[in-house]
């Protein structure tokens, strides 16, 4: 009950003046990844006003907002192109299936494994695709197009050294259009790029066949998708957390996330997720409850459904000049910067993420690289916490070895390096009591050193491995016993 | 009574920098002489980082707009934070001195940052009664004639509330507004058992829609428990509207504490419902005694 209230009418003023602000910079972007996947504008300008109203209620991230995005549209180019708009309703159907079941399983949780260098690569990949995707409007066009947008943006960014009271990105948008009709110019318009929504939504069943071929048709979109859609929102959602020091429920937002995305593809919207720039913009006009989303997707469609005439008048560079300044808003500049300065290992990761997201258009397969790259420099850095220190003992006829540290297959080698088996010893020992054995390479490391002093005809003893190998069970945990701490610190 | 010093227990008073923090204290240190056990003043700061300050809605966002944006607002709370707190350390001393000149001898003061029901659990175990005011700081810019918090804090917490609007006048007549339902008992043991009560004239008052057999009896078997134990106490029956008999009451019998059950009912009925705890809360100006 508390928080019910708390989360839609706390901050109700500040709430509806906020989403106002957010539902213009929604519009651009719908119209402008309708396009990109390949569709009508009134598909995206359909989906921002379902996922915002319905995620308003279902998320687990108040003030959060969410709507058709860059990363999702980039991702159905080629479903769009080969099997047209029904499958991609029923793909977007899917996607939310799928995001409900990974609520449910709180798959959310695996968001820990990505580092922040990952992230940041994941927001400027973001970034550069929001301003590689107003690309087609800004390539073999007149120079009235750049003087328009140029000028757009100047308004956006001047502006509000005027005043903050007015949206600048709608005075962008009305100046340009009165600019072009006054002028009569001879520029691409939003009315150019499609159907604009001429009603309300209504209800619809994807026109598919319910068969086998179809699910394999689909499915790999939709995972993609899902995944896409689910690590931008948990991202977003930390993001808005850090901004308002407030909790959000991460599994509550993934199914919420899934219910918004079904509801889209039963009214013919495609796919969406939150989006970074327009949270942030809400916060930064105030915007803190669910009042801020809801109101936000409703101005959307009014503004879309009941100005609609007015709307196809706009001018493409109007709308271009609002998403640049979305990618402007949403890269991260300091990491360039930082780029000096961070670990070499962190930079790579973060650039990586970037140029395969970039290449691919996939913000999947770039966030798995980051990963992937940020595990292996991660195992390689633990991998040198090992010593293997030894002396000499009962007149040089045998060695006793200690070993500390982290054994595990990214430092096995070293391990094994570490003995010298050409030594002409009786007896060998191996104090491994104040080392850590990870896995099974690290046990068959030991295995073959002990092999190899065999060999030698070196009489071997192993002490301590219990203790060392105490971290090979998988479930693992500090927590679990009262004196682990103390033992893991002592070694 | 050796249960009622028990050490660790004391009376923790809830105060804002309102003009009911003076009457909050007034009466807190009235309880805490009577219970012979400290007092507690709590002052919680709440950022309610569920509201924005912000004025700015440019709507455009320039580069490095997530870390300025962060910054800002992190300026904006500290600024916040630190002036609450310091201005809340004088204040919290000045109601210290109150309390001290009202001849109480143990006064701690207590600063909390977070929400108002969060600090007070946490700080349930060790105290006997709270107190607070039934309106706070934001109440006189809001329109609402009850504190928004007062309803989530009693309903939160299984401790005793007092709560007070008027200045303090040292409660001689008591009533306790019984429906012989669980918590009306639980308020009947707790003025049957509290030194705070010995020696106030006690009115049982019960207020029916209609005539009913059960309630003359119920009426009478509460009037002996509390003559029982010696306090001086008398019984009514009131058939009527409760919130209009209740108020009625309270002023022809001059009562000036009166000590209830509070919101019995799910919070979804006095959504829809209303609740007689609210009610009367708004239509008296009495110190209320809460008990859950």
């Amino acid at each position: 009950m508390k928080s019910l209230y708390q989360d839609w009418f706390s901050n109700v003023r500040n709430d509806l003046l906020a989403g106002l602000v957010v539902a213009l910079a929604l519009i651009p972007e719908a119209i402008a990844f309708s396009i990109i996947a390949g569709v009508d504008p009134k598909v995206g300008l359909y989906a921002s006003f379902c996922i915002a109203t319905v995620i308003a209620f279902t998320g687990g991230r108040p003030g959060m907002i969410s709507a058709a995005t860059a990363a999702m549209a980039l991702l159905m180019v080629t479903l769009v192109k080969e099997h047209g708009l029904q499958y991609l309703l029923a793909a977007t159907v899917l996607t939310g299936v799928l995001q409900i079941i990974a609520g449910y399983i709180r798959l959310g949780a695996l968001m820990r494994f990505i580092s922040r260098s990952v992230i940041t690569g994941f927001v400027n990949a973001l970034a550069i695709l929001i301003f590689l995707a107003q690309m087609p409007e800004l390539i073999n066009v007149t120079w009235v197009v750049y003087a328009m947008t140029a000028g757009g943006l100047a308004i956006i960014y001047l502006f509000p050294y005027i005043t903050r009271a007015v949206p600048s990105p709608l005075v962008t948008i009305v100046v340009l259009t009165v600019v072009s009709l006054v002028l009569d110019l001879d520029i691409r318009t939003v009315g150019d790029m499609g159907d604009l929504p001429d009603s309300l939504p209504f209800f619809l069943i994807p026109d598919i066949p319910l068969n086998f071929e179809t699910l394999r048709i689909i499915l790999p979109y939709s995972l993609t998708l899902m995944v896409v859609g689910l690590l931008e929102s948990l991202l977003t959602a930390t993001i808005v957390d850090d901004l308002t020091d407030t909790k959000s429920d991460k599994n509550r937002e993934c199914v919420g996330q899934g219910v918004a995305n079904i509801t889209t593809g039963f009214i013919g919207g495609m796919a969406g997720c939150a989006m970074i720039g327009q949270s942030v913009i809400n916060i930064k006009s105030g915007g803190r409850g669910r009042l801020s989303t809801l109101s936000a997707g409703i101005y959307l469609l009014i503004l879309v459904v009941f100005l609609g005439d007015w709307v196809s008048m706009i001018p493409m560079a109007a709308l271009v000049a609002v998403m640049i300044m979305v990618s402007i808003g949403t890269f991260n500049w300091d990491s360039i910067k930082n780029l000096q300065h961070h670990p070499k290992s962190s930079s790579i990761v973060m650039v990586a993420t970037v140029l395969v997201t970039v290449l691919t258009h996939d913000l999947a397969k770039g966030v798995l690289v980051g990963v992937l790259a940020s595990g292996f420099f991660f195992a390689a850095k633990v991998g040198r916490i090992l010593a293997v220190r030894s002396k000499v003992e009962d007149e040089g006829r045998q060695r006793a070895y200690v070993v500390t540290g982290q054994v595990f297959f990214a430092s096995a080698e070293a391990f094994i390096n570490a003995f010298d088996f050409r030594e002409v010893i009786d007896k060998v020992t191996i104090d491994v009591s104040r080392a850590h054995f990870w896995d099974i390479t690290a046990v068959s490391a030991l295995d073959k050193v002990i092999l190899k002093f065999r060999r030698e005809g070196t009489e071997t003893h192993v002490i301590g491995l219990n203790e060392a190998s105490a971290t090979m069970v998988d479930r693992f945990g500090v927590h679990d016993k009262p004196d682990a701490e103390d033992k893991i610190i002592s070694h | 009574m050796n249960s009622n010093v028990s050490s660790g227990s004391v009376v923790l008073a809830c105060v804002d920098q309102s003009a009911y923090a003076s009457h909050v204290t007034d009466y807190a240190t009235w309880a805490a002489k009577r219970l012979n056990i400290g007092l507690d003043l709590l002052h919680v700061i709440d950022r309610n980082p569920e509201l924005a300050p912000s004025q700015d809605h440019s709507g455009s966002i320039g580069i490095n707009e997530q870390e300025n944006l962060l910054k800002k607002i992190v300026d904006e709370d500290e600024r916040r934070s630190r002036e609450a707190r310091e201005s809340g350390r004088r204040f919290l001393n000045e109601l210290r001195l109150r309390a001290l000149s009202l001849g109480l001898e143990a006064v701690d003061m207590r600063q909390r940052h977070g929400g108002l029901v969060d600090s007070l659990l946490e700080y349930q175990e060790g105290t006997r009664l709270i107190v607070m005011g039934r309106r706070g700081e934001s109440s006189g810019t809001t329109e609402r004639d009850l504190g928004r918090n007062l309803e989530r804090v009693v309903r939160a917490l299984n401790r005793p509330i007092l709560t007070v609007t008027d200045a303090f006048t040292e409660p001689k007549r008591l009533m306790i507004a019984y429906d012989a339902g669980r918590a009306a008992r639980n308020a009947l043991d707790m003025v049957c058992t509290s030194p705070a009560f010995q020696g106030v004239q006690c009115s049982l008052v019960m207020v029916k829609n209609s005539e009913s057999r059960e309630a003359p009896k119920q009426l009478e078997q509460a009037l002996h428990r509390l003559e029982a134990l010696g306090l001086t106490a008398d019984s009514h029956l009131l058939i009527g509207d409760f919130e209009t008999m209740m108020t009625r009451s309270i002023k022809e019998l001059q009562i000036d504490l009166l000590v209830m059950g509070a919101y019995t009912h799910s919070p979804w009925r006095s959504l829809f419902m209303g609740s007689h705890t609210t009610d009367l809360l708004r239509a008296s100006r009495i110190p209320t005694l809460l008990l859950r």
